[in-house]
Formats: structure tokens, C-alpha cells, sequence
């Protein structure tokens, strides 16, 4: 695994742009970042690989066991929604998408820092953004993604489990335009396995007292919801989610793993894995330095580095050993390994000058040399 | 083909370049929607026009008119009137000839992720 350097296409951003990546710089700094790539061998890629799909097993397995506990409480979700939440996972309610954060320096097993398995950002970039940079800067050359084939499989498979007269509805936070992209790129790729697609804004879903309703009043049988579940369960409709007749992806069950929490009791059930880091629900199990992540935190927020003798914040968290990112050119680099369905399905990249990524951490693509 | 390849074949998109282009409606906060239910095309059709009314979901749906199942349906319009945005619907029907009205309430979802974007 190494950084290169190289430069970037003159007209990058017109590139992308028609790709309908329009947000690819922020603040003046671009956050599509192709003045650098990284590049694998085939071999270190399949380490990445066998760790995703490890990992993944080991998720699933976590569910299981605490779907058969019944009890949620470590998860800090509302006790009224754990049945809901069960029957979703006993049905094998449809889970299509997640982002394992690794950290990966080419030697060392990966380990997993996090699971995004509910609202996993930065899919664009990954499955279309960097496969289209790579067909003109590395031409021949390879690279670890899947994603957008395995995406329409997945909605293949969801087609054949529902009604082919039910649309599928997109929703999310509309107007910020990179929840927009991943929602519509989404929709793309379920249309294009043959399913007819509708997007609305989150704000726009009606409930009509049986079922959850587009502006038209149409029941809303299958949604997308780019909107975390912890959100959902919190809102004034979050009572209908017990009642309604609408089928959710990401499912319910998803909830389970994209909660920090699930770090700890991976832990616990998996003591010493190679691609697992020793966390838990105490502060004190750590006598030296760790991380606290609290335990609904996202892209970063609720991440604190605690020094040996910092008790942290009392904000409902978690605690993991440290394990700091690899540095190349002085950039600390994430890797965000994809999971389509239940298999590791490519993977994207970002950096950032800071040991915690964050909202602002670039994207850089890569390739296998 | 290459059996061992570890990316997609291709990757084309049917519609993206498209996010800009997306109007998003917005909705005033709390927003409830109202369509009239008609017992026939003509009951509805004298409240609006052809191409204003719906043809039932299904003939077995939930209990005929009142049930919502079996009825003809005006189209959206909001149930507060004296909101600015109502001006433009089409309103509650000329004659008054529908026999109920379903109603979806609004924004029951989404009130958090707009909080967040707000401060982020």
C-alpha cells in the first residue's frame, strides 16, 4: 500500500460534476482530492477483503445473539421499538448497503474502527466517481470495486421479494446536496434493475392514519431512507414505525450495528480477533490512552482521543482502544470498505491532516498495481 | 471478461447529473393534505376535471368511500386554507360533492436532520 502523487486532470471538475458529483469542493479545497492515489497490491486487497466479509459474519452473528437476548438497553434504543426491530430481522428484512472504517497500513490485519450500516456516506464517490477517474488516468489497471454491479443486484433482489406494482420511494435531507447525491444515485441504480423509483423529502411523507403516504396521498410500501433510524425513532411519526405496512432500507435491524455500541459487544462475544479492537462500556477498562466515541456519534462528532489520564465526556458512549491511522505524506488515511448485500464489494479511501476523520476529510481514489 | 477483475464491468448512471436539476418542493411546517373521495367519476369530475381525478386503487379495498378502497379521489389540496401556499391547489372541489375526504398529515419526520444541517 502506497500514496503517489500526480496530477490532476485539468478539467476535473467538470468531470465529475457530470457525474453528479457537485460537490466536490468545500470551503475552497476540493474534497475530491485526485492530486494523489493510492495503489494496492492484488494481495493486501484481498486481506481487505476477507477482513469485510470477517467482519460482516461476525455483525451478523452479534445481531442474532442480541435479537434472542431481546434486550436493546446497551444500545440505548427505546424499549418500545425491540420487538419491531426483531420481527425485521427474523423476516430478513432487506439490507443492502454499509461502510466498514478500517484501519489498514498494508501489513497489519485491519481493524474495525467503525460500522456505517444504516446512512453510509461517500457511495458516489466510491462506486462511480473514482471507477470513472480510473478508466482515464490508470487505463488497464485495476481496481477493488464492485459496488455499483452489486448495488444492482441487490435491487434485483428486492424486486423479486415485493409486489411489482409497489414503487420504491428515496428519501432524505433533499436539500443538502450530497445526502441529494447518494439518494439519487441510489435511485439509479434501483431503477436501472428494473424497478420504478420516486423521490421525495423527508419532511414531504405523510401518515393517513393506515400507512405511511407519498404527496399524493399513495401508500409508501418500500423506502429508502438516506435518515439515520436513531432520528426516526426520536420523531413525532416514530410511533406509525410499529403500525405502518412499509418496508424500510436500510431495515431496522440495521440499527443494531451502525450503533457504537455494537463495538463493545463485539468484543465481548470475540475476544482477541485480529480485526477487532478491544472496546468497552467502562472507561476504566483502559489504563492508558483510548477512544471515546459516543454512541450515536457521526462523521466524526462524538470522537475524543483521551489521553492516560482523561475521563472523557459523560455523554452516552463507548470506549475503544487506540489505534492510530497509518500516515502517508504526513495524511492520515481511512479506509472504507463496502459491503453490498453480504459481501465486501470495493472499497474508497480518505484523508485527512487530523488522526480523526471528519466531515472535511478528502477522498482520494486508488488502484491495484 | 476477466474472471479475476475486482470492479465493475461498467458504470453508467440513467439520471444522475440530475441532483442540480431536482426542484425540491418544500412543505410549510406541519403541512396536512386533504383529497376528497367521490362514489363515482362524475360526482368527481363535476367537483374538478377529468384529469384531476383518480380511478380507485382497487375494488377490494378498505370498505368502499368511507374506507378510502373503493373511491374516486379528488386531487391534493392543503386542508388549512389561509395558508399562502393553498392559493395555488385546487382546492376543496367546486360543488361540495364528495362524500368524506382522507387526510395525510406532514412532517413528522425530518425535524432533526434539518436541525443538524442548520448548525452544521
Amino acid at each position: 500500500m502506497r500514496r503517489e502523487r500526480l496530477a490532476p486532470r485539468g478539467d476535473w471538475q467538470a468531470k465529475v460534476e457530470r457525474l453528479g458529483m457537485d460537490f466536490h469542493t468545500s470551503d475552497g479545497q476540493p474534497y475530491w482530492c485526485e492530486a494523489a492515489c493510492y495503489a494496492f497490491t492484488a494481495a493486501e486487497i484481498d486481506v481487505i477483503e476477507a477482513a469485510t466479509g470477517e467482519l460482516h459474519t461476525l455483525c451478523l452473528e452479534a445481531v442474532e445473539r442480541l435479537v434472542r437476548g431481546g434486550d436493546l438497553d446497551r444500545l440505548a434504543i427505546p424499549q418500545m421499538f425491540w420487538p419491531w426491530i426483531a420481527e425485521s430481522w427474523r423476516r430478513h428484512d432487506p439490507g443492502l448497503f454499509g461502510r466498514f472504517d478500517l484501519a489498514y497500513d498494508g501489513s497489519a490485519p485491519p481493524k474495525m474502527l467503525e460500522y456505517n450500516a444504516d446512512t453510509p456516506t461517500a457511495l458516489l464517490e466510491a462506486a462511480v466517481i473514482q471507477w470513472h477517474w480510473l478508466e482515464e488516468v490508470k487505463p488497464g489497471r485495476d481496481q477493488f470495486n464492485l459496488i455499483h454491479e452489486r448495488l444492482i443486484d441487490e435491487w434485483k433482489a428486492v424486486k423479486a421479494r415485493i409486489n411489482p406494482a409497489w414503487r420504491v420511494y428515496f428519501t432524505g435531507v433533499l436539500d443538502e446536496p450530497e445526502d441529494l447525491c447518494t439518494v439519487e444515485y441510489m435511485r439509479d441504480v434501483c431503477g436501472q434493475a428494473g424497478l420504478a423509483c420516486q423521490g421525495l423529502d423527508i419532511a414531504e411523507i405523510g401518515w393517513n392514519g393506515q400507512d405511511f403516504t407519498d404527496l399524493a396521498g399513495r401508500p409508501i410500501r418500500v423506502l429508502f431512507k438516506l435518515y439515520p433510524w436513531e432520528w426516526l425513532l426520536t420523531e413525532e411519526f416514530a410511533p406509525h414505525l410499529l403500525v405502518g405496512r412499509t418496508t424500510f432500507i436500510e431495515a431496522p435491524w440495521k440499527m443494531m450495528l451502525s450503533n457504537k455500541a455494537i463495538l463493545p459487544i463485539l468484543w465481548e462475544m470475540f475476544p482477541g480477533h485480529p480485526n477487532l479492537l478491544p472496546a468497552s462500556f467502562q472507561r476504566s477498562d483502559f489504563s492508558g490512552p483510548c477512544v471515546q466515541k459516543s454512541i450515536h456519534g457521526r462523521e466524526g462528532n462524538g470522537v475524543s482521543l483521551l489521553g492516560a489520564t482523561d475521563a472523557g465526556s459523560s455523554a452516552p458512549s463507548i470506549w475503544q482502544a487506540l489505534c492510530p491511522l497509518p500516515v502517508f505524506a504526513g495524511q492520515y488515511a481511512i479506509i472504507g470498505s463496502w459491503v453490498i448485500g453480504n459481501n465486501a464489494a470495493g472499497i474508497g479511501i480518505r484523508e485527512d491532516p487530523q488522526p480523526v476523520t471528519g466531515n472535511s476529510s478528502v477522498f482520494v481514489p486508488h488502484y491495484l498495481y | 471478461m476477466d474472471p479475476d477483475r475486482r470492479r465493475s464491468l461498467m458504470v453508467n448512471l440513467s439520471v444522475l447529473g440530475i441532483a442540480s436539476a431536482i426542484a425540491i418542493p418544500y412543505l410549510p411546517a406541519g403541512a396536512d393534505f386533504r383529497r376528497n373521495l367521490y362514489r363515482d367519476r362524475e360526482s368527481c369530475i363535476r367537483d374538478y376535471s377529468a384529469d384531476q381525478c383518480e380511478a380507485p386503487r382497487n375494488s377490494t379495498g378498505s370498505g368502499g368511500v368511507s374506507g378510502g378502497g373503493g373511491a374516486w379521489r379528488g386531487p391534493r389540496y392543503y386542508s388549512d386554507r389561509s395558508l399562502p401556499e393553498a392559493r395555488g391547489d385546487p382546492g376543496a372541489g367546486r360543488f361540495g360533492l364528495s362524500s368524506s375526504a382522507e387526510t395525510s398529515v406532514r412532517g413528522g419526520f425530518g425535524r432533526i436532520g434539518r436541525a443538524m444541517r442548520a448548525v452544521g
